[in-house]
C-alpha cells in the first residue's frame, strides 16, 4: 500500500487510457505525458500500460507502507525521499515507511509515480484510468485526496542499485527528432483540418503567431490566448467524433485544442490536428506558456514515431541487461 | 479485458439506393480520418454512415470508430505508411456502401414534463408560438431514433423531433444541468447523462439511468435504437 | 606499460555491461603479465580494460588519477558509461566542486545506453574535483570525483 499523505485537487490515477468507447460517448483519459508513463513502467520492470499517479499540483507527498520499486518521470519535482534528493527520470527502490515528495517542477507540468507492480484498482471498462468528467474508474473517479491509500501489485524484485538508476529523458535523447525554438517556445507540428481552408489567408496567422495557453486549460483541453482569427460568418457543423490534439476554433476566434479527456464530440470548425506523436510534448505544457503550431506532415511525423519506437526499445532492451549486470556484480 | 461498445451496431434489415455525391474525407492528426456524408442531415445518409461504419470497423489498423450525425470518425492504432491509399479505401468503402436499417431496441423513458427542472420550457414557447401542452404533446408523440452517441458517456442524439418544437441552443448555457434532464438543442433531442453546463433547452426530466461503467455494453442506447417518451407526469 | 594487441569487439554494450567478462579477461591480463588490454569498438572508440581495476576510457583519467592528494577518497565508477557532469533534464550539477557532500550522495551520473546509472559518495567529505571530462567513456571502477573526507 502506499499512503497519500499530502496532495493538490485534480491528481489522478492514469494509464494510457480507455479506448472502444469512444462511440459511447466515453472520453479516453489516460496520461496527459503517455511516453513519461510508458518509461516509467519499464523503470520498475512493469508492462508498459500499468497504473501511474499522474501528479499536476503540489506539494505532493507519499508514504510507502511496504518495500517497492518506485519511478518518477515526466516533470523534474526535485524529488526526495526520506529527505534525500533524487534525480528526475529516476527508478528507486524504497523500503516500508519512507517518505516521497515532490515540489512543483520549473519546467513541465506533471510527474508520473510507477510502481512494481502497478496499481491495484478494478479497471472500468478496461482501463485503470480516472475519467473525472464520467465520475468513473480510477479511485472512485475522483482525484487523489490526503489519506487515500492505494494498492499496489506484488512484483518480484528487480535487481536495482540502492541508489537507483534513470534513463536518458526523452526531450535529450530525442532532440534532433523534435523542433526546439531559441526562446523556450513550444514547438507544436500540426495538419490541417477539415475547415482549414475556410479560413482563407487567415490561416496563415495561426501558424505565424505564439499562442499563450491560458489559464482555463485542464486535462479536456488547452484554450490558447492570442490574436484571435475568425470566419466572416460562423460555421456549427453536424456533431462529429474528435481526438485528442484536435484545434477548433470556437466563434471567439482562439483555439482549443482537445486533450486527454477530450470531449468525444465537437462541432466547431476544425483548424488543425496535432501530429500524434507530439501529444506527448503538448501534454506537459504550462498554462501561461507559449506554444507556436508548426505546420507538418506525415512523413515527418512518421520519423519521431520510428525514433521513439527505437529509443523505447532500446530501454526496454537495457534495462533487464542492467539488471543482469548488477546481480553478476554483487555475486562477485 | 477487451470488450467494446462498438458491437452495438447491429445487422442490417434493409439496404436503400446511393447518393452520387462525394464524401468530404478530412484528417485529424495523423490517426484519424472523418468521412462526411454529402447532403442534408437525414436518416438515409445516417443509414449510409452506418453501413460504412460496419464495413471499416473489423480492418485491423482500426482502432476505434465514432459514427457522428451523418459522419464517421475512423481512429487507427498508428499513423498510416500510405496515407493517401488509406483515403482512397475509405471513399472506396463509401462508394459501395448502401444504407443499412440497424436493427434497434426501443427503449421507452419515463418523462415528468415541466415542473422544477423545465426551466427552459416558457423560452421554448415564446419561441414556436406553442402552448407548454402543445410542446410537450409534440415531444412525447414524437418517434425518435438514436442516430448517434456521444459528448458525454451514453448521451444519444435523437433524430424525429418536430420542426414545430426546434428549438436553437441558449447562447449561454444552464451552469448546473441535472443529470437526466430532457433537452431540445436545435433539431436534436436527449436526456443529459452528466451533471454540469449545457446549452440544450430543458423541459423535462427522466430517472432512466443513461449509462453504467459497470455493465456491458455501459450504454443504454445505441445507434440505431428507437426512443419513446412516455409522459409519466406533466406538472405545468 | 606492456599493452596487449588491440582486438575488434562485437558489441560494446555486452563488453562493458558483463561484469564477469570484465572480470575474467582482468584476471588474464594478470596472469599474462599485461596491464592493459585496448578492445576498439564499432563506434571507433577505444575501451581500455586495466589489470586489477576494470576497463577505463581513453580519457585522461589515469593521470589525473595519480597526481591526486593521498588523503583524497576516490567515488568510483560502479560501471562503465559516458561520464554526465549534470544530468541532462538538469541545469546544475547535483554537487559543486568545494560543497560538502554526505554519505551515499548522487554526484554525477554514467550514461549507459538509454540508461543513466547515479555516481555517489561513500563518506561524508567535501567535493575535491572532478578528474574526468565531460561525456569521456570510463571503466568500471575508474575514479571520476575526489572527496577529502570530513574530520
Amino acid at each position: 500500500m502506499i499512503e497519500i499523505l499530502q496532495t493538490g485537487p485534480l491528481n489522478t490515477v492514469q494509464d494510457l487510457g480507455r479506448f472502444g468507447f469512444r462511440n459511447a460517448g466515453v472520453t479516453s483519459s489516460g496520461a496527459m505525458d503517455w511516453l513519461a508513463l510508458t518509461i516509467g513502467n519499464l523503470l520498475v520492470g512493469n508492462g508498459e500500460g500499468e497504473a501511474a499517479l499522474e501528479v499536476q499540483t503540489f506539494p505532493f507527498r507519499l508514504r510507502f507502507e511496504r518495500g517497492t520499486t518506485v519511478a518518477i518521470t515526466g516533470a523534474d519535482c526535485d524529488a526526495r525521499l526520506d529527505g534525500r534528493r533524487l534525480p528526475p527520470w529516476w527508478s528507486v527502490p524504497v523500503s516500508t515507511g519512507q517518505v516521497l515528495e515532490l515540489d512543483a517542477p520549473r519546467r513541465s507540468a506533471r510527474a508520473y509515480l510507477t510502481f512494481a507492480g502497478g496499481i491495484d484498482i478494478e479497471p472500468v471498462m478496461g482501463s485503470r484510468s480516472t475519467s473525472l468528467r464520467g465520475g468513473f474508474g480510477g479511485l472512485d473517479g475522483r482525484f487523489l485526496a490526503a489519506n487515500d491509500r492505494l494498492g499496489i501489485g506484488s512484483a518480484y524484485a528487480c535487481a536495482v542499485p540502492p541508489g537507483g538508476f534513470g534513463v536518458m529523458p526523452p526531450e535529450a535523447a530525442l532532440a534532433e527528432h523534435f523542433p526546439a525554438s531559441q526562446d523556450g517556445t513550444l514547438l507544436v507540428r500540426a495538419i490541417p483540418a477539415g475547415e482549414y481552408a475556410l479560413f482563407g489567408a487567415e490561416a496563415e496567422r495561426f501558424w505565424t503567431q505564439t499562442w499563450k495557453i491560458s489559464s482555463q486549460s485542464d486535462r479536456t483541453g488547452y484554450r490558447l490566448a492570442g490574436e484571435p482569427i475568425r470566419l466572416a460568418s460562423p460555421v456549427e457543423l453536424r456533431s462529429h467524433g474528435v481526438v485528442p490534439g484536435v484545434v477548433q476554433m470556437p466563434p471567439s476566434g482562439e483555439p482549443i485544442v482537445q486533450m486527454s479527456d477530450a470531449n468525444t464530440a465537437g462541432g466547431y470548425p476544425k483548424m488543425a490536428g496535432v501530429i500524434d506523436i507530439d501529444l506527448w510534448r503538448l501534454g506537459q505544457a504550462r498554462i501561461g506558456s507559449r506554444i507556436q503550431f508548426v505546420q507538418s506532415s506525415v512523413t515527418e511525423a512518421l520519423a519521431a514515431e520510428r525514433a521513439v519506437q527505437a529509443y523505447l526499445e532500446d530501454i526496454r532492451r537495457t534495462v533487464p541487461m542492467l539488471a543482469h549486470a548488477l546481480a553478476a556484480m554483487s555475486r562477485r | 479485458m477487451t470488450f467494446m461498445q462498438s458491437n452495438a451496431l447491429s445487422t442490417p434489415a434493409s439496404i436503400s439506393t446511393v447518393s452520387a455525391e462525394e464524401p468530404k474525407i478530412s484528417v485529424i492528426g495523423t490517426a484519424a480520418y472523418l468521412i462526411e456524408a454529402p447532403g442534408a442531415f437525414d436518416l438515409p445518409a445516417q443509414r449510409r454512415i452506418w453501413a460504412l461504419a460496419h464495413a471499416v470497423e473489423p480492418w485491423p489498423e482500426v482502432r476505434e470508430i465514432v459514427p457522428g450525425v451523418t459522419n464517421l470518425l475512423v481512429i487507427l492504432k498508428r499513423t498510416p505508411e500510405e496515407p493517401e491509399q488509406f483515403e482512397a479505401r475509405l471513399r472506396h468503402e463509401w462508394d459501395c456502401a448502401r444504407g443499412i436499417d440497424l436493427i434497434g431496441k426501443t427503449v421507452e423513458i419515463p418523462v415528468t414534463y415541466g415542473g422544477e427542472h423545465a426551466t427552459d420550457l416558457a423560452a421554448v414557447c415564446d419561441f414556436t408560438g406553442l402552448t407548454d401542452r402543445e410542446v410537450v404533446r409534440l415531444h412525447w408523440q414524437g418517434n425518435y431514433t438514436v442516430v448517434a452517441l456521444g459528448s458525454a458517456p451514453g448521451f444519444g442524439y435523437l433524430h424525429g423531433l418536430d420542426p414545430r418544437i426546434h428549438m436553437p441552443r441558449k447562447t449561454v448555457p444552464s451552469l448546473r444541468m441535472l443529470k437526466g434532464t430532457v433537452t431540445i438543442g436545435g433539431m436534436q433531442t436527449g436526456v443529459s447523462v452528466l451533471t454540469g453546463p449545457n446549452g440544450w433547452n430543458s423541459i423535462g426530466f427522466a430517472e432512466l439511468q443513461m449509462f453504467d461503467p459497470m455493465k456491458n455494453p455501459p450504454a443504454l442506447l445505441a445507434p440505431g435504437d428507437k426512443v419513446r417518451f412516455v409522459p409519466e407526469r406533466i406538472e405545468l | 606499460m606492456t599493452k596487449g594487441r588491440k582486438r575488434k569487439s562485437g558489441s560494446i554494450a555486452e563488453q562493458i555491461l558483463d561484469p564477469a567478462t570484465l572480470g575474467k579477461i582482468a584476471l588474464w591480463l594478470e596472469d599474462a603479465g599485461v596491464d592493459s588490454i585496448e578492445i576498439e569498438t564499432e563506434g571507433g572508440r577505444l575501451v581500455r580494460i586495466v589489470a586489477g581495476a576494470g576497463i577505463s576510457s581513453d580519457g585522461a583519467g589515469d593521470a589525473d588519477v595519480s597526481v591526486s592528494r593521498n588523503s583524497a577518497k576516490p567515488a568510483k565508477a560502479p560501471i562503465a558509461g559516458h561520464f554526465l557532469p549534470v544530468h541532462p533534464a538538469r541545469d546544475a550539477a547535483e554537487a559543486t566542486i568545494g560543497t560538502a557532500v554526505f554519505p551515499e550522495q548522487i554526484i554525477g551520473f554514467l550514461r549507459v545506453g538509454p540508461l543513466i546509472m547515479p555516481i555517489d559518495t561513500e563518506e561524508a567529505g567535501t567535493l575535491d574535483g572532478c578528474v574526468v571530462e565531460p561525456g569521456s567513456l570510463v571503466g568500471y571502477g575508474d575514479t571520476v570525483f575526489l572527496i577529502e573526507p570530513a574530520q
